[in-house]
């Protein structure tokens, strides 16, 4: 969820990117709103779960080690 | 599985073994190396004594009962060796989970024995190599798993045959012990 300070605002959402293509959804708020998600999980992949020693542990150490993986 | 979840489960070990020999300091010692002591012996595909020389400048690995080095072998397959060390001599033991009776991997690792024996002003000890049969592994991925669980089991004193659930068990409960940051048992 982006902050209420940061929600594409409607006069945004009219700002089309492409002037060639006025039906393009590259608006201004959906690129606001992808980049935010974007952000949001590389952050997440970034951020160790557990630290064991000197060694931190992020997902994708626990999605080798899960069964089926 | 990489070298951060094995060595991350080796921290584990010696975690629990520093607390089994803080309440029972007659238990059994164990030294764990993590997965870069082999690399480092067999650096660029050479016997390196002189890479690893001083990794054991703060423990006497003649002193222990059994050492525990866990090997990727040719960087894609997980094997253990397990040394056993006695008075005089010892035993040098190669767990595959795909059943070879690799040479190259307990050769390298007398010879570091025999190296640390002379670097260490120690007498040299008779080494004896084998290669105990062990379950084998269904698919190609599971050789970490193997290695984690052999390593556990013969840290606490029972036989590495005693792996007799799926490895999708040992991988949940690998992972649950991580995150947990601890392990049950004593070894």
């Amino acid at each position: 969820m982006l902050p209420a300070s940061e929600h594409p605002k409607d006069e945004q959402s009219a700002v089309v990117e492409d002037p060639e293509d006025p039906t393009s959804p590259l608006t201004q708020a959906a690129m606001i709103a992808v980049n935010a998600v974007v952000k949001t999980t590389r952050t997440r992949a970034l951020l160790s779960i557990v630290k064991i020693g000197a060694i931190p542990l992020h997902e994708g150490n626990f999605k080798n080690l899960l069964p089926d993986s | 599985m990489d070298d951060e979840e094995l060595n991350a489960y080796g921290v584990l070990l010696e975690l629990r073994h520093k607390k089994t020999t803080d309440v029972n300091p007659t238990a059994p010692k164990h030294l764990l190396f993590n997965t870069f002591l082999f690399k480092q012996l067999w650096y660029l595909q050479k016997y390196s004594y002189h890479m690893v020389r001083r990794w054991t400048k703060n423990n006497d690995v003649f002193s222990m009962d059994t050492i525990f080095i866990p090997v990727n072998h040719a960087n894609s397959h997980w094997v253990l060796v397990a040394v056993r060390v006695g008075a005089e001599a010892g035993t040098i033991s190669f767990f595959d989970s795909l059943g070879s009776r690799l040479k190259q991997v307990p050769l390298t690792t007398r010879q570091w024995l025999m190296n640390e024996a002379k670097d260490k002003g120690k007498p040299q000890h008779e080494w004896t190599i084998e290669h105990p049969y062990c379950r084998q592994q269904e698919n190609a991925d599971e050789c970490g798993v193997f290695t984690l669980v052999h390593m556990d089991l013969l840290a606490r004193g029972m036989d590495h045959m005693a792996m007799t659930k799926t490895t999708a068990y040992y991988r949940c409960r690998i992972a649950a012990e991580l995150l947990a940051g601890c392990l049950r048992g004593q070894g």
